[in-house]
């Protein structure tokens, strides 16, 4: 659909016209389903390259009542349940194919769910595996049962209830689906999950029950990036 | 005949073309779990438990699904590709019921077997339970939908070596299920010609005789190797 919507402007003002916008390895323009925490959803149509602060902030309008530099934006999902999320520290990421790679997430179905700051990760990345679940054809046993399983673990850092060992498990799993899985939906299906112990790993650990035994904070990737 | 050389594990071995990476490892005399493979049948990857990791690429592929190749170096062991091969099979204990204690196939099934030969004594992951059906409604034959592991062997089986195709899989996910015909009691699907080959494949004790009591099941799972030996080369076991 996006395809087909690009062709005719590409005809009429040329190739070089349309490859003159975005960076050197994603050219042209991306078209973006914004949702989520955010004044005004929709379909935005921006150059490859454009900062997700301007997607988020001045096209989106930010958080409705968000106050800070970051609007009251806490992290972006980019790239549909299989993609990852980008923390707010990092919205001034360019998008294009290349860099929301290196950050663990992909430009995928153009989907891009700005999450406000009162929201908790562990649900967010549930919310996605339920999907996974959900989605899953149920052929291979990576991704029929070990989503069931990820879930359920996910369940119980939610509830609060989960312990060191969960922790370990849930990354152990995560590998373990994402290199077996028999398709790009299994294979994919651990990516949100992945990508919230990245930059959130400090909430999974807050809900262990022990959390004194848990790594100190400054062992965060978050607390590297200054807000 | 074309041969294909490649090593498995450093090993050198020479298959003949058209061979699979599982006919290469076990050339090489080296030994992998399968669970949805059987020999006689289409492979259709789905267990995972013969991933082997090509060196140079450190992808894995089913051995079973993937052609042998000229000059590839297969490696089967890595710690791990046998940490995950026992993650799988906690999988496969915890989605199902499993109970061997008195299972008809207990001593000689192969998820057993499996779980014997990766080292899993026991599940780290909880045991889901599912709530699944008994249909005995055949009058030699019934199935446990609480030992069936989605092998799908059954289906493949009832499809290509009977050519009946009483069996498919119905729903997707953890919903997934065998079903007989249009979803009908096994025993009311007229396609059905009581073969019992579905019983001989079944690697656990999905598929059982009704005769058959605790640890009592004795299936031929080279059945379907040795009917498609007979047809397609015209050679018998007297032979």
């Amino acid at each position: 659909m996006e395809t087909l919507a690009a062709i005719p402007v590409i005809i009429r003002e040329g190739g070089d016209w349309y490859g003159a916008m975005g960076t050197a390895g994603s050219k042209g323009t991306k078209v973006f389903a914004l949702s989520g925490a955010v004044a005004r959803t929709g379909l935005v149509e921006v150059p490859m390259g454009t900062s997700l602060r301007t997607v988020v902030l001045t096209i989106g309008g930010g958080v409705p009542g968000g106050e800070g530099p970051d609007g009251g934006v806490k992290a972006v999902q980019t790239g549909g349940p299989s993609g990852g999320c980008i923390p707010a520290a990092l919205l001034d990421t360019p998008v294009d194919y290349e860099s929301l790679r290196e950050l663990g997430s992909m430009m995928g179905s153009g989907g891009l769910v700005v999450i406000g700051e009162s929201t908790a990760m562990p649900e967010v990345a549930r919310h996605f595996m339920r999907f996974s679940v959900n989605e899953s054809c149920g052929k291979c046993v990576p991704c029929r049962a070990g989503t069931v399983q990820l879930a359920q673990l996910l369940d119980r850092f939610v509830e609060r209830r989960a312990e060191l060992a969960d922790l370990e498990r849930l990354e152990e799993l995560c590998r373990m689906v994402g290199a077996t899985s028999l398709c790009g939906l299994g294979q994919a299906a651990p990516n949100p999950v992945l990508s919230t112990l990245r930059y959130f790993r400090q909430e999974y650990q807050a809900a262990c029950r022990q959390p004194a035994q848990c790594e100190p904070l400054d062992a965060c990737l978050l607390q590297e990036v200054h807000r | 005949m074309s041969v294909h050389t490649l090593t498995v594990d450093g090993l050198e071995v020479a298959v003949p073309q058209g061979a699979s990476l599982l006919d290469a490892v076990r050339a090489a005399g080296a030994e992998l779990p399968t669970l949805c493979h059987l020999d006689g049948l289409t492979p259709v990857g789905a267990c995972r438990l013969c991933l082997v990791e090509l060196e140079g690429s450190g992808k894995l592929q089913p051995a079973c699904a993937t052609a042998a190749g000229e000059g590839m170096a297969v490696l089967t062991q890595t710690p791990q590709l046998k940490e995950w091969r026992r993650m799988a099979v906690e999988l496969f204990f915890a989605e199902g019921n499993h109970v061997c204690a008195f299972c008809v196939a207990n001593g000689n099934c192969q998820l057993q077997d499996v779980a014997v030969a990766v080292g899993m004594d026991h599940s780290r992951f909880p045991y889901q339970y599912p709530n699944r059906k008994v249909d005995a409604s055949h009058p030699q034959f019934a199935i446990d939908h609480h030992r069936c592991i989605l092998c799908t062997r059954c289906v493949r089986v009832c499809d290509e070596i009977e050519g009946a195709h009483v069996w498919d899989v119905a729903n997707r996910g953890a919903d997934c299920t065998i079903i007989a015909g249009l979803d009908q009691p096994w025993g009311e699907v007229e396609a059905c010609t009581s073969c019992g080959k579905c019983v001989d494949v079944c690697p656990t004790g999905a598929i059982f005789r009704k005769d058959d009591t605790t640890g009592e099941k004795a299936p031929h799972r080279e059945l379907p190797q040795l009917l498609r030996t007979a047809r397609d080369q015209h050679q018998w076991l007297n032979q």
